[in-house]
């Protein structure tokens, strides 16, 4: 079985995206779980600088109800 | 000078007048200390959790410009203390706002494109099942997009 690894970029550097809306809930959407948490840069490849960005972004959204905290799954 | 924006969610059960009616008195009260540049209802919009046992509420956006620091605790006072106004959050925007067109608020392509995106949210939240699956392949695209390019 070959192992085939897949190189990570960051999705904002890539777009040239530098300022993070927490607005913009459809962006954010990418970045969460379906239970609403946020996801590891490892999983996404998000830059160090754009994941901070991005938490702040997330949170802000969290907090005008635009995102939900949490979400149940399948259930 | 700095340049700050608030939004804030009304209650839905409100009717237009009344919506109004607090619109005018959130702006006399923002435009004591500051320059309002925008003041905007994107719609009424399920909420992501209810809050104060409400599914939907009124979104308005503020956008104003101050060097006053010392009265926006006053302003955040007033919104913290004015019960119509469910939920608030006020942030410093980086660099200046465009203008939005009071006139055609609601067609102006920003704040259409926010709605819009909102009310996909909703629809796909109520499918849990194919959101997921979605997710998946949107991620999986991004990333062959991304490698191809």
């Amino acid at each position: 079985m070959a192992f085939v690894s897949r190189k990570k970029y960051c999705y904002f550097k890539e777009n040239g995206i530098t300022n993070i809306d927490y607005k913009d809930v459809k962006l954010l959407r990418r970045f969460v779980t379906e239970q609403g948490k946020i996801m590891p840069r490892r999983v996404t490849g998000t830059s160090a600088k754009m994941h901070r960005k991005l938490i702040r972004a997330i949170k802000r959204a969290r907090n005008i109800a635009l995102m939900p905290y949490t979400q149940l799954g399948d259930s | 000078m700095r340049y700050y924006e608030t939004l804030y969610i009304l209650n839905p059960e409100y009717e237009q007048e009344r919506i109004d009616n607090i619109l005018k008195e959130v702006e006399e009260e923002a435009s004591k200390f500051s320059k309002v540049i925008n003041h905007s209802v994107w719609n009424k919009k399920r909420l992501a959790y209810p809050v104060d046992n409400h599914k939907y509420g009124f979104y308005v956006l503020l956008q104003f410009e101050s060097e006053d620091q010392g009265s926006l605790i006053s302003f955040d006072n007033y919104l913290k203390l004015n019960k119509f106004i469910l939920r608030y959050q006020n942030v410093r925007l980086d660099a200046q706002p465009e203008k939005i067109e009071v006139d055609d608020i609601m067609k102006t392509s920003k704040a259409k494109q926010i709605i819009e995106n909102s009310q996909e949210n909703i629809e796909t939240e109520k499918t849990p099942d194919e959101n997921k699956n979605k997710d998946a392949e949107e991620a999986t695209e991004t990333v062959e997009e991304e490698t191809s390019a």
